[in-house]
């Protein structure tokens, strides 16, 4: 009856139905846990929000800690999503159609926690509005909120657009569900897969993955502004944009694998997401973990060489003092440990890319703390500083961030396919034949006519 | 319009922080208690930084009281996201307390320390309630505050020079710190009038700038310590 | 046309409108964000050149996401066809 529904047939694709139509227990407590967790994230809050930011461990001359930190870790994870959907979307790598749904959900929830750890940080919350009355644009949060606002928006489109297809599937699969129905009956526009859908969907998502990049570029590039805008040491360097852009995708992959890899195990998803998709993933966080590394290389030899004695007091602090166990494990983690393990074939199984991931996300966080707090942690004026010791409370809201992220991903994931089913069916029905009339398109004439 | 601004002479300073003590009671700066004051949330507009300066054959500390240099290109006025602070016609750094949002960029920005936060709600004393000053606002916790040049001092001298009819002398607008100052180590004046002290001191040969290369221009000028420097 | 809609076919597309404005809502609101702070820093004699540069990039491009968003909405619930939407399977 529907072309989108004829042609697929439901038992072929079960385990993807099987999070919205059977729910596992297990995913239901784990939310629980999560839901949880976010709560005692938000009493936290509730408590700073209460007695003033001074419930953080928040000083002085570091003034700026654990949530600038997570603002930034968490909007370079969105860069995973979108950025990467969209590229491999336009290069036409037929792998990816397991996965761009996955990257694409991780930007929108991320991006929301992002913005929440801006207010986390600020000092009266209560007098939030007050950039939308009196906003200034010379101000780089103001550049922030701007293009967070817009990357925002197009993610959003971003992920909506590819997903309407497979609303209209579960529309049809949930048909003997009343609200389920419903919700899916208004949310896929009417969608029946006729040609002329199929081509303003073609054209949205084309439009889309061009103008999602340069924008995701800006998200981070403006948010490097925030520090080097500043004439503070190791902060006011031009080359932030890009080594925060070249971090955030970086982190955004590792995130990627770690989210895939879990949702793997949880959801039976072994048919769809094969080793050969951990293994070209692993290869992009291989040649991001080496730009990550040149990008470190350069900024910090440019620090040490120029030796300017404010800039040498906050490079001294990370390389052998206070600050140096982040440092160096932060190194570790985003170089050696993902270099070794991908760079061996033996090594590079799932659970090593999933080893090399996680390492990476750990290194990332600590890669935008040692940017943040050593720097706050030595101002130019000789200045009486002690470290820097996040309080429960800030612990607890970081707790509460990922947790929240996390839940939201699986609340996603109870309502939606988590891969996008009409991609996969694309790829099996059309993409098998349009790969191999490309490839010969690829040879030279004289072979393809010898071999016909 | 004038462009106020200050040098302190060093050479004259004994470091003896009664401008910090004149400052913190003219502008109800809050006590934070010992508790915050070991976490570093001390409060205090006008600092008194020491720098120890490696000079062969001996280390000598220096030290320079910091109030808020008032910038002529403040970098903290530039990232401001709500017009929170801006710089006035007359040069003063202002601060309008009740929209800071408490982002703290501009003390992230600001080279010189100079920017506070409220990392609480602070209560001053009930004994010492009698002692604050009516004409300075108090702060709510989540603002960033600085020194404002004692601000409220000239509007104050302004509306009685115009009560009086008349014009306001530059002499009659000095900040608390510099009225404080034992051993007159302290100026304050209108920059621009060519007659006037600081003018004329801040073209001494002894005039420095902290962090003068940093291109921020700062209003407050120090006028270099000890008879070798000035022969230098 | 209209008259032949169902009763369950009106509900999902009062629903459908209810979104498609509420995401115009949000894109015009934030263009008037915009130009209020474009006048803001006009009045204010305050770095009005950013305000120009920044809303000059800001603004077409949030027209723009409304614009694919307002043509992948149309174009396919206007290219429907004559199918009629069943509850049946």
């Amino acid at each position: 009856m529907h072309s989108a529904s004829h042609r697929l047939n439901f038992d072929e694709h079960r385990t993807l139905f099987d999070p919205i139509a059977n729910p596992k227990k297990g995913v239901t407590i784990a939310m629980g846990i999560l839901v949880a967790l976010s709560a005692w994230g938000a009493l936290c809050y509730f408590l700073q929000w209460r007695y003033g930011l001074g419930a953080s461990g928040l000083n002085q001359p570091v003034l700026w800690g654990f949530y600038i930190t997570n603002f930034v870790f968490f909007i370079g994870i969105s860069h995973a999503g979108t950025l990467i959907s969209a590229i491999l979307r336009m290069a036409q790598a037929e792998w990816r159609r397991p996965v761009t749904r996955m990257a694409e959900v991780i930007t929108v929830a991320v991006l929301f926690i992002g913005a929440a750890n801006i207010l986390f940080d600020l000092g009266r919350p209560h007098k939030v509005y007050m950039p939308l009355f009196y906003g200034r644009y010379q101000s780089p949060l103001l550049w922030d909120a701007m293009s967070i606002t817009s990357y925002l928006t197009a993610s959003s489109v971003f992920l909506y657009i590819p997903l309407i297809p497979d609303i209209a599937i579960l529309r049809d699969r949930f048909a003997d569900r009343k609200w389920l129905h419903r919700f899916y009956q208004v949310l896929s526009f009417g969608w029946n897969g006729n040609p002329k859908q199929q081509k303003v969907l073609n054209v949205g998502i084309a439009i889309m993955s061009v103008v999602v990049i340069p924008i995701a570029v800006s998200v981070h590039t403006v948010i490097s502004y925030i520090f080097s805008m500043t004439v503070q040491p190791m902060w006011h360097s031009t080359i932030f944009g890009p080594y925060f852009v070249c971090g955030a995708i970086f982190s955004g992959i590792a995130a990627l694998i770690v989210m895939m890899v879990t949702l793997r195990r949880v959801y039976h998803l072994e048919s769809y997401l094969k080793p050969i998709h951990f293994n070209y993933l692993g290869v992009l966080l291989l040649v991001m973990s080496l730009l990550w590394f040149y990008f470190t290389f350069s900024e910090y030899l440019t620090g040490f060489f120029g030796h300017e004695p404010s800039e040498m007091r906050v490079f001294w602090s990370k390389f052998t003092g206070p600050y140096a166990p982040f440092f160096w494990t932060m190194v570790f983690c985003n170089f050696v440990v993902p270099v070794i393990i991908l760079s061996f074939k033996k090594l590079k199984t799932i659970t090593g890319v999933l080893v090399a991931s996680i390492a990476v996300l750990i290194g990332m966080w600590l890669e935008r703390f040692t940017i943040i707090v050593p720097t706050l942690a030595n101002p130019r004026l000789p200045y009486p500083s002690g470290i820097y010791f996040p309080s429960w409370v800030e612990w607890g809201i970081m707790l509460g961030s990922f947790s929240f992220f996390v839940f939201l991903y699986l609340l996603f994931s109870r309502f939606f396919p988590i891969i996008s089913i009409w991609e996969v069916h694309e790829g099996k029905e059309v993409g098998v034949k349009e790969v191999e009339e490309r490839v010969k398109s690829y040879l030279p004439e004289s072979a393809a006519n010898v071999s016909t | 319009m004038a462009l106020w601004g200050m040098v302190i002479d060093l050479d004259k300073c004994t470091a003896c922080q009664a401008c910090m003590v004149a400052c913190k009671s003219e502008n109800n700066v809050p006590f934070v208690g010992k508790g915050q004051a070991e976490r570093g949330r001390v409060i205090s507009w006008l600092d008194m930084v020491t720098e120890t300066e490696e000079e062969y054959p001996e280390a000598r500390t220096k030290f320079i009281p910091r109030p808020c240099m008032h910038c002529d290109k403040p970098p903290c006025v530039k990232v401001c996201p709500v017009y929170a602070t801006y710089r006035n016609p007359e040069g003063i750094v202002a601060q309008i307390w009740d929209r800071c949002i408490g982002c703290r960029f501009c003390m992230a920005a600001c080279p010189y320390n100079v920017k506070y936060f409220n990392w609480h709600q602070y209560r001053i004393p009930k004994t010492m309630e009698r002692g604050l000053n009516p004409d300075v606002y108090v702060r709510e916790w989540g603002v960033v505050e600085k020194c404002t040049f004692c601000s409220h001092r000239l509007l104050k001298a302004r509306d009685r020079a115009a009560a009086e009819r008349r014009e306001m002398r530059a002499d009659e607008y000095i900040p608390a710190c510099v009225e404080a100052c034992p051993s007159n180590a302290m100026y304050f004046g209108d920059l621009k009038d060519p007659e006037s002290t600081v003018s004329a001191l801040s073209r001494s040969p002894r005039a420095f700038h902290l962090l003068e290369d940093l291109g921020t221009e700062p209003k407050v000028t120090y006028l270099m310590e000890g008879e070798r420097h000035a022969l230098r | 046309m209209t008259s032949q809609w169902s009763w369950n076919e009106r509900k999902t597309f009062f629903w459908q409108v209810v979104l498609l404005v509420t995401f115009y809502t949000f894109i015009f609101g934030i263009v008037i964000w915009i130009l209020r702070l474009i006048w803001l820093s006009w009045q204010l004699k305050d770095v009005f050149s950013a305000s120009i540069a920044i809303s000059l990039i800001a603004m077409p491009l949030f027209l723009f996401l409304l614009g694919v968003y307002n043509y992948v909405f149309w174009g396919i619930l206007l290219n429907r066809g004559k199918s009629k939407k069943g509850g049946k399977d």
